[in-house]
C-alpha cells in the first residue's frame, strides 16, 4: 500500500507520467531489456520450475508429477527441520543485530572524530577483504579458530592449555563469528554514508534544547539514519538466509543452515522435498521484503 | 551569593577567557559582562571568534581558561542541557525529520512536560512568530525567512534565561533581513529575555543592540552603546569597522590641560583635538574624523566664527549624490584622501560633478577629532 501512495504522491503535482503514457514506449524501458531477459532466463524460469518440482513427488529415483502438498506437511511437521529453519533465522538475525551494534559506533567515530583523509584509508581497510575471495577468507578463519590455529597456538604457547582444545570450531558460534566478519563492511558502509550526510548541528541544537545525549541519539539522529541501518540490515540479513559454504566449512553439524540441509536433500534425490523448503525461505524473504520496502530507500542513502 | 539567580547578577559573565584549538588562539583573554534583559552583540570580522564566544557560553565547547557565569552562577563544566540558554544556530539546524511543532515543541518535549500544555505553548509561539497554522508543514516546505522564525520560537519556547543568536539572519537576503531585524527586536522586548547576538554586519548591529562588544582576532576591543562606540572608538579598528572615517596620522606637538595639538607633515596647519586619552609630546598618534563631522568651507576667513578651528587643503577628486547626502572624495595636501558627507540639497544636490578639480578648504571643530593611539 506504501507504494501506491508514493507513487500518487509523486505523479500528482507534476501530471507528467500521464503525458508519457500517450507517447512511444520511452528509451529507459529499452534499458531494461537486458536485465529483464537476465531475470527472467536465470531466475524466474529456474524459479518457476522450483516451485512446480515443489509440488510433485519422488519414488525411488524418478519423479512423480502427481499434485501433493505432502513435501510442504513434512517441512512443517519434522522437527529437523523446524529446528535447522529456527537456527538459521536465529544465526542471521544475531549477526545481523552484532553487526550493526559493532558498525554504528564505528561509522560515527569515522564521521565525527576523524580526518578525511584518515576516513579514506579506514573506509579502504573495510573494503580490503573483498579483494581477496570468499574462500579464502573462510580458510583463513579455519586457520585462525582451528585445532592448530593460531588461537590455539597462542594458548599453547602461554601455557593456558596443555592441548590443542577444539571448542572454537565446527559449532553455531564458529559460524556467528565467521559471518561477522564477512558482512561486517557492509554494515560499516550503508551505516557511513547515511551518517556521512547527517547536519550534526542538529546534534548541538537538541543538546541546547535540553535532550541528554541518548536523547538526542534517538530522536534526532537515529530517525535520520534509519535507512542507512534498514538498509544494512536487509544487506546482511538476506543473504545470510542461504548462505551455504561457510557453515559447511565451519560449522560442523551444529552449525548447519537450511541451505545445507537443501544441498543435503538435492544430493540424495529429494529434489521435491529441498525444492518446498527453497520456496517456503523465499516467499518468508518476500514477505519480509515488502513489509521493509518503506523503510528502504536505496536511492536516498546515495543522494547528493 | 545568597540568591542564586535575579537581578543583582549579570546574566552572562565572562572572565578571562581563552580557547585554544590546537596552536590556534580563537579567543585571548576575553572579558564580558551581560546585563540581564539586554540586547547584546558581539560585532567583528570573519574568524575573530564570535562563534567561538557563543559555543563557549552554550557549553558546546570547553573553555581552554577563565570563568563563565550564567545569572551569577559558574558554569563552564556544565553541559548544554544543564545550562538556562538556548541558541538559534547559524544555519537554524532544525530537524528536517519533524513538522514545525514537533520542532517548537522539542524542548518542552525533552523535560517532559505534558502533551496539552506543550501544544498550548507551541501555538502561543507560533502566534508570536507570525505563522500560525504552519504547525504542520516540515521545515523544508517553509522559506528561509520563515524557518529563521520556527528556529527563534523553537529556542524561545523554553523561557531561557540567556538566548544566543549566531549570525541568524546571516543567510536571508536584505529585504527580509530588515524585516526580521524589526521583528527580532520586537520580540526581545515583548519576551525581555537576553539576547546574545552575533553579527559581522555594523549596521545591523547599530540598528538591535543595546551594547555591542567589537572583537577582533580573538579578543574584546570595545564594549559600549552604539552611539559611544561610534563617536569614541577605541582604536583604528574600530574606527574603520563601525562606520567610515578619516585618519590623520601626526606627532604629538603640544599637550595642553584639554586640548592636544598635533603636527601633520604636508598640512600648513596642525590638527587640535580634545585630550580624551593621555599622550606625551613627540609621540605618533592617529587623529581620527567622520565624514560626516567635515564641512566644505566656502571662505575660510569665516571658519573660525564656526568653530572649524582645523582646516585643511585640498583638491575634489570626487563627488557622489547618494540621496541622504553627497559623498565628496577630496585629495589632501599631504597626498592622502579625505572622505565627507554634505547633507544633500542646493547647488551640491543638483550637479555633484561640477565641483570636480576644484580647491576646497575642509574643516571641522575640536571636539570632531579623536585621538587614537594606535
Ligand atoms: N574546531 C576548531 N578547530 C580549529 N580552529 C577553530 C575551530 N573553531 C574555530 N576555529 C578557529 O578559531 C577562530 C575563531 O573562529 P570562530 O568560528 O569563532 O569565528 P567567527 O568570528 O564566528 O567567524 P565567522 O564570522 O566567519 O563565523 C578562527 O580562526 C577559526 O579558524
Ligand atoms: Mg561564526
Amino acid at each position: 500500500m506504501a507504494v501506491v501512495e508514493r507513487i500518487a504522491g509523486e505523479e500528482e503535482p507534476t501530471g507528467r507520467i500521464a503525458v508519457k503514457s500517450t507517447q512511444r514506449p520511452s528509451p529507459l524501458l529499452w534499458g531494461l531489456l537486458p536485465i529483464g531477459l537476465l531475470l527472467m532466463g536465470f531466475f524466474l524460469i529456474p524459479l518457476s520450475v522450483m516451485v512446480l518440482y515443489s509440488f510433485w513427488r519422488v519414488e525411488g529415483f524418478d519423479i512423480v508429477r502427481d499434485w501433493t502438498l505432502d513435501n510442504y506437511a513434512k517441512f512443517f511437521t519434522l522437527p529437523a527441520y523446524r529446528v535447522v529453519l529456527l537456527r538459521t533465522f536465529l544465526i542471521s538475525l544475531a549477526v545481523t543485530i552484532i553487526a550493526l551494534v559493532v558498525a554504528y559506533p564505528f561509522a560515527y567515530f569515522l564521521v565525527r572524530h576523524t580526518s578525511p583523509r584518515w576516513q579514506r584509508l579506514f573506509l579502504v581497510l573495510v573494503i580490503l577483504p573483498f579483494w581477496t575471495s570468499y574462500l579464502l577468507r573462510v580458510y583463513a578463519w579455519m586457520s585462525i579458530l582451528g585445532d592448530r590455529g593460531l588461537i590455539n597456538q597462542a594458548l599453547l604457547f602461554l601455557h593456558v592449555i596443555k592441548e590443542p582444545i577444539r571448542v572454537f570450531l565446527y559449532n553455531q558460534y564458529a559460524v556467528v563469528i565467521v559471518f561477522l566478519y564477512l558482512y561486517l563492511p557492509f554494515a560499516i558502509l550503508t551505516i557511513y554514508a547515511s551518517l556521512e550526510k547527517f547536519d550534526f548541528t542538529q546534534m548541538n541544537a537538541a543538546a541546547d534544547l535540553g535532550a541528554t545525549p541518548w536523547q538526542a541519539f534517538r530522536q534526532v539522529l537515529l530517525p535520520q539514519t534509519k535507512a542507512g541501518v534498514i538498509t544494512a540490515f536487509i544487506f546482511i540479513f538476506i543473504p545470510m538466509l542461504g548462505e551455504y559454504i561457510t557453515p559447511k566449512l565451519v560449522g560442523g553439524s551444529g552449525g548447519l543452515m537450511i541451505a545445507n540441509q537443501v544441498v543435503n536433500l538435492f544430493r540424495g534425490f529429494q529434489f521435491p522435498q529441498g525444492a518446498a523448503i527453497t520456496f517456503v525461505v523465499v516467499l518468508g524473504i518476500i514477505v519480509f521484503l515488502i513489509a521493509a520496502q518503506k523503510y528502504l530507500r536505496i536511492e536516498e542513502l546515495y543522494r547528493r | 551569593m545568597a540568591d542564586d539567580r535575579g537581578s543583582d547578577f549579570y546574566a552572562v559573565e565572562l572572565v578571562g577567557v581563552s580557547k585554544h584549538f590546537g596552536n590556534v588562539v580563537a579567543l585571548d583573554n576575553v572579558s564580558l559582562q551581560i546585563k540581564q534583559g539586554e540586547f547584546y552583540t558581539l560585532l567583528g570580522p570573519s574568524g575573530c571568534g564570535k562563534t567561538t564566544t557563543l559555543n563557549i557560553i552554550g557549553g558546546f565547547i570547553p573553555v581552554t581558561s577563565g570563568t563563565v557565569r550564567i545569572n551569577g552562577r559558574v558554569v563552564q563544566d556544565d553541559p548544554p542541557y544543564r545550562r538556562n540558554v538556548n541558541t538559534v544556530f547559524q544555519n537554524y539546524a532544525l530537524f528536517p525529520h519533524m513538522t514545525v511543532a514537533q520542532n517548537i515543541g522539542f524542548g518542552p518535549r525533552m523535560k517532559k512536560v505534558p502533551q496539552d500544555e506543550i501544544e498550548r505553548r507551541v501555538e502561543r509561539m507560533l502566534q508570536l512568530i507570525s505563522l500560525p497554522g504552519f504547525g504542520d508543514r516540515k521545515p523544508a516546505q517553509l522559506s528561509g525567512g520563515q524557518q529563521q522564525r520556527v528556529a527563534l520560537a523553537r529556542a524561545l519556547i523554553n523561557e531561557p534565561d540567556v538566548l544566543l543568536l549566531d549570525e541568524p539572519l546571516g543567510a536571508l537576503d536584505l529585504k527580509i533581513r530588515k524585516q526580521l531585524q524589526g521583528e527580532l527586536r520586537n520580540i526581545q522586548r515583548k519576551v525581555g529575555i537576553t539576547f546574545v547576538y552575533v553579527t559581522h554586519d555594523q549596521e545591523e548591529a547599530m540598528v538591535l543592540s543595546d551594547r555591542i562588544a567589537v572583537m577582533d582576532r580573538g579578543k574584546v576591543v570595545q564594549e559600549g552603546t552604539p552611539t559611544s562606540i561610534y563617536h569614541h572608538p577605541a582604536n583604528r579598528f574600530v574606527a574603520n569597522f563601525i562606520g567610515e572615517s578619516n585618519f590623520f596620522n601626526g606627532k604629538v606637538m603640544d599637550v595642553a590641560a584639554d586640548e592636544v595639538t598635533v603636527e601633520v607633515p604636508g598640512f600648513r596647519q596642525p590638527i587640535r583635538v580634545l585630550a580624551k586619552r593621555p599622550v606625551t609630546r613627540g609621540e605618533m598618534v592617529t587623529v581620527m574624523v567622520r565624514p560626516e563631522c567635515m564641512v566644505l568651507i566656502p571662505d575660510p576667513s569665516t571658519a573660525e566664527r564656526r568653530d572649524l578651528v582645523n582646516m585643511v587643503e585640498g583638491v575634489i577628486a570626487k563627488a557622489a549624490f547618494l540621496g541622504m547626502y553627497t559623498q565628496i572624495v577630496v585629495e589632501l595636501t599631504n597626498g592622502t584622501t579625505a572622505l565627507i558627507h554634505q547633507p544633500g540639497g542646493g547647488e551640491l544636490e543638483s550637479a555633484p560633478q561640477s565641483l570636480l578639480g576644484q580647491s576646497v578648504t575642509l574643516g571641522w571643530r575640536v571636539q570632531d577629532g579623536r585621538l587614537l593611539v594606535d
